[in-house]
């Protein structure tokens, strides 16, 4: 499947035990970095799939929105979004190359919240 | 005007001559000051990161380990000595712990980790450096926070 640039994806940020939103309403750039052995930071494609099957758990989630042709422009470090479905998700994806502090603290900038 | 970058790298330099090893807070010959109301919320919040489990944020984050808790406890305690507020705490998804402290539009975040390899981050609105964190040039850090 091919990911177009007009395609938005979805990334999960913990608001319990821990909180990732910040005294001032802000996201920490913790939410959007790599684990040490991960090879992609995992998405889902927002055309395959919706709010309640993202979140998972509302209680202790929030759901933040990015745009495919934001994150391959020059703005980030030579990053992809590639799709990668797996047995329990069709809507998987990654994103894809070596995501820098600098590029995970612009997608916590950029990523807008998405609600029910 | 040194830029982040310069001022960094002047730190390393010292650093490279004079660094330390990282020693746990020496409890019994320092007289700790109370926490402020926001420092002791910051630490419930690291003392609650015990209670993590593998997969807390659903896509495999590991949970920090004692070790780490500790440590990042013991930063805390530092910086409220010296009447630092910190501003944000997190587990980071490969079981270290980020402190966050900020002054206007600049701000520094220490990652914590179990092992030597702490590091730093020196961001303001033009810039960020990432580094080693040397704990010796603690001071030399919150000097560049307050400048």
């Amino acid at each position: 499947l091919e990911i177009l640039n007009e395609d938005n994806i979805y990334r999960r940020v913990p608001t319990y035990l821990p909180n990732f939103i910040k005294q001032d309403g802000t996201v920490t750039s913790l939410a959007f970095q790599l684990k040490r052995d991960e090879k992609g930071l995992s998405v889902n494609l927002e055309r395959l799939s919706n709010y309640t099957d993202s979140v998972q758990e509302p209680s202790r989630f929030r759901l933040f929105q990015l745009n495919v042709g934001n994150i391959r422009s020059d703005e980030y470090n030579n990053l992809d979004v590639i799709y990668n479905e797996l047995p329990e998700n069709i809507a998987h994806s990654l994103i894809t190359g070596e995501i820098k502090k600098n590029d995970s603290r612009k997608m916590a900038r950029t990523g807008i919240e998405i609600f029910e | 005007m040194n830029t982040l970058a310069q001022i960094n790298s002047s730190l390393i330099e010292f650093s490279n001559s004079n660094s330390l090893p990282y020693e746990y807070f020496d409890y019994k010959n320092t007289i700790i000051p109370r926490l402020t109301e926001n420092n002791e919320s910051i630490f419930n919040n690291l003392e609650s990161f015990r209670l993590l489990k593998y997969n807390w944020d659903s896509y495999g984050a590991s949970k920090p380990n004692g070790a780490v808790i500790k440590k990042a406890i013991d930063l805390l305690i530092w910086l409220n000595t010296s009447e630092i507020e910190i501003y944000f705490t997190a587990p980071t998804r490969d079981g270290d712990i980020l402190l966050e402290i900020q002054n206007g539009d600049k701000s520094i975040e220490f990652v914590i980790s179990d092992t030597v390899d702490d590091s730093i981050s020196l961001i303001s609105i033009e810039e960020s450096v990432e580094s080693k964190f040397y704990y010796a040039q603690l001071h030399k850090y919150i000097q560049y926070l307050n400048n």
